[in-house]
């Protein structure tokens, strides 16, 4: 269990070192910072005075809008920010885990160590879902702290929405393992990991395409492939709901999507232990 | 119980490099034994197969046939790693890391308590001359220092054997002389030290036994001064000698060449040296030293292969 710690924590400083976790925990930082200075929200009666940005008083017209309605509306805003952008530079800062560790000169160090092939490859996992989730949580706990301590508004939307996108990201990590394992190329990884969302989001929508198809193969293969491959496009909708604090339906996007990951993974571990380094 | 470290058996491994390729046998047939204690040097040309033999060792590279045994254990086994250490050529440590923290993160890969890596990082750090370099980045480091720094990982945890492949390889001669003191010491601890290694005077200096493979095979495996000894070949100054007394050598010996004072001679047998001592001495002659004239290593190891390469 050491070892495994020792591999996670390895996993966690390498990334840290990177450049683009440090610019995703300024900007963090930036966005937490104005929220807690820059934004000035009057509150009278459960709903918004007046709002001022900067100092600069934003022009509400004469409406009224319900403070709660405010505080889900940035967090929703921000989860939907976070699914896209996040994920985005999630997969190109550890695409390049598995590449490096499987360098000539390293990956004969870490087989070397007595800790299982299995149990070096989850730790890497591990480490790499825990750097993102350590950025997740700086700013969406942040954000959901800041904003509760200035409008008295707690809503757990957002927390859950974070826990969605971790899920997701855990999802795409497991697809990420298995292909860097195989081709040992960062840029073969983020191409494929990239090209999961639009035919993901393609699919989803399969119903559209397969009323024009008369092809029964094609017609089975995208319903194939659609319950093969992460459902990136529900799950996002899901975390929107959840973000909006609305009922989010049925989960079995999630846990499908969650199967596809686990099933990456644990091929990519298949592989990485038969294989001679 | 067998007092072998390694114990290896007929090994062959064969590596299958892509679908339209042949197949390439980089280990074929493989027999050796190390001993406990022991500094074995494992010489070869480039592909000879030395490296994939380490990593079978190790359990880095899967065997086809045969077997391997590695302190008792069959080769691979998770828990024996713990008791071995391992330089792999061309190694790479994470350059984000310091001297340091590269030391504390492999003891503790290694399964090396908390408290025993805080007194024997900087123990180490020393013995490999590091010290001040502690604290920095590895991407500020020289190739020879990460050498040195290399050389301290694998023994962070004090292993009971040592796979070293070309220990010194960057190095400059002083760095190399600082890692042979330190292998020898490691020697003196009782550690059984096995090196792949192209510097065949460091071999020579450092190992009791070597073996030289080619083409995946052991060609030659025996003491340095087996494989060094050119037969019954014997030097022996004596000073200029007339012709007639190097005629009548030549009678007995089956080569005679003389320079610059001394004699080089090759003879059938031992009662062959001394009836080309009796005529010396006859002839008045007063010798001087005879000795046994041996090649280096690295001859030895040239004539070796060069013997495998013209075999048909």
């Amino acid at each position: 269990m050491t070892k495994l710690l020792a591999v996670v924590d390895g996993t966690i400083r390498e990334s840290m070192a990177k450049y683009t976790f440090l610019a995703f925990m300024l900007m963090s930082t930036l966005i937490l910072l104005i929220i807690i200075f820059a934004v000035n929200l009057d509150v009278v009666d459960g709903a918004l005075a007046t709002a001022r940005l900067f100092g600069q008083d934003i022009h509400l017209a004469g409406q009224t809008i319900a403070i709660d309605q405010l505080v889900t509306g940035i967090q929703a805003t921000l989860a939907g920010l976070l699914f896209g952008v996040g994920l985005f530079l999630s997969i190109f800062a550890t695409a390049n885990l598995v590449p490096v560790m499987l360098e000539k000169g390293y990956v004969d160090l870490l087989l070397s160590k007595p800790l299982s092939r299995p149990a070096l490859f989850l730790g890497r996992y591990l480490g790499a879902l825990s750097v993102v989730g350590i950025n997740l949580l700086y700013l969406v706990v942040g954000v959901w702290l800041v904003l509760g301590l200035k409008t008295g508004i707690w809503k757990s939307g957002v927390l859950t929405a974070g826990l969605i996108i971790l899920l997701t990201y855990g999802v795409l990590l497991g697809f990420m393992m298995m292909v860097g394992v195989v081709t040992r190329s960062s840029s073969i990884t983020i191409m494929l990991s990239y090209f999961l969302f639009p035919v993901t989001f393609l699919l989803a929508f399969r119903s559209n395409l397969t009323v024009m198809l008369t092809n029964r193969a094609l017609i089975y293969t995208l319903d194939g492939l659609y319950w093969m491959l992460p459902k990136i496009s529900e799950v996002a909708t899901i975390m929107g709901l959840v973000a909006a604090g609305k009922p989010a339906g049925s989960l079995a996007p999630l846990l499908t999507s969650a199967l596809f990951g686990a099933g990456c993974l644990a091929l990519g571990t298949l592989y990485f232990t038969r294989k001679d380094y | 119980m067998s007092d072998a470290t390694i114990q290896v058996q007929d090994l062959q491994k064969t590596f299958k490099t892509g679908w339209n390729r042949e197949p390439v046998r980089a280990l074929d047939g493989i027999t050796l034994t190390v001993g406990r204690g022991e500094v074995f040097g494992l010489l070869g040309p480039n592909g000879a197969g030395k490296t994939t033999l380490v990593k079978v060792l190790l359990g880095i590279t899967r065997l086809d046939t045969g077997t391997a045994e590695v302190l008792g254990r069959p080769a691979g086994d998770v828990e024996t790693r713990t008791r071995v250490g391992y330089l792999p050529e061309g190694h790479r440590y994470p350059l984000h890391l310091t001297g340091e923290g590269v030391l504390h993160w492999f003891a503790r890969l290694s399964g090396v308590p908390r408290a025993e890596i805080l007194t024997r990082a900087p123990r180490l750090l020393d013995r490999v001359g590091l010290s001040r370099w502690a604290g920095v980045r590895l991407r500020k480091y020289s190739k020879g220092m990460v050498q040195r720094l290399g050389l301290a990982v694998s023994l962070i945890h004090e292993p009971e054997l040592l796979f070293l492949d070309e220990p010194t390889d960057g190095v400059d001669p002083l760095g190399r002389a600082e890692i042979r003191r330190i292998l020898l010491e490691e020697r003196e601890r009782g550690t059984t030290i096995f090196i792949n290694s192209h510097l065949l005077s460091e071999i020579e200096r450092i190992c009791g036994r070597v073996a030289i493979l080619s083409h995946g095979k052991i060609l030659r495996a025996g003491t340095v001064g087996d494989l060094t000894a050119q037969g019954l070949s014997y030097r022996l100054d004596a000073g200029p000698v007339p012709p007639e007394v190097l005629e009548s050598i030549r009678k007995v010996a089956t080569s005679v060449t003389a320079s610059n004072g001394s004699l080089h001679l090759r003879v059938p047998s031992l009662e062959g040296l001394n009836a080309c001592l009796d005529a010396l001495r006859g002839s008045g002659h007063l010798i001087r030293h005879v000795s046994e004239e041996k090649s280096t290593l690295e001859e030895s190891f040239i004539k070796i292969l060069e013997g495998e390469e013209t075999r048909p």
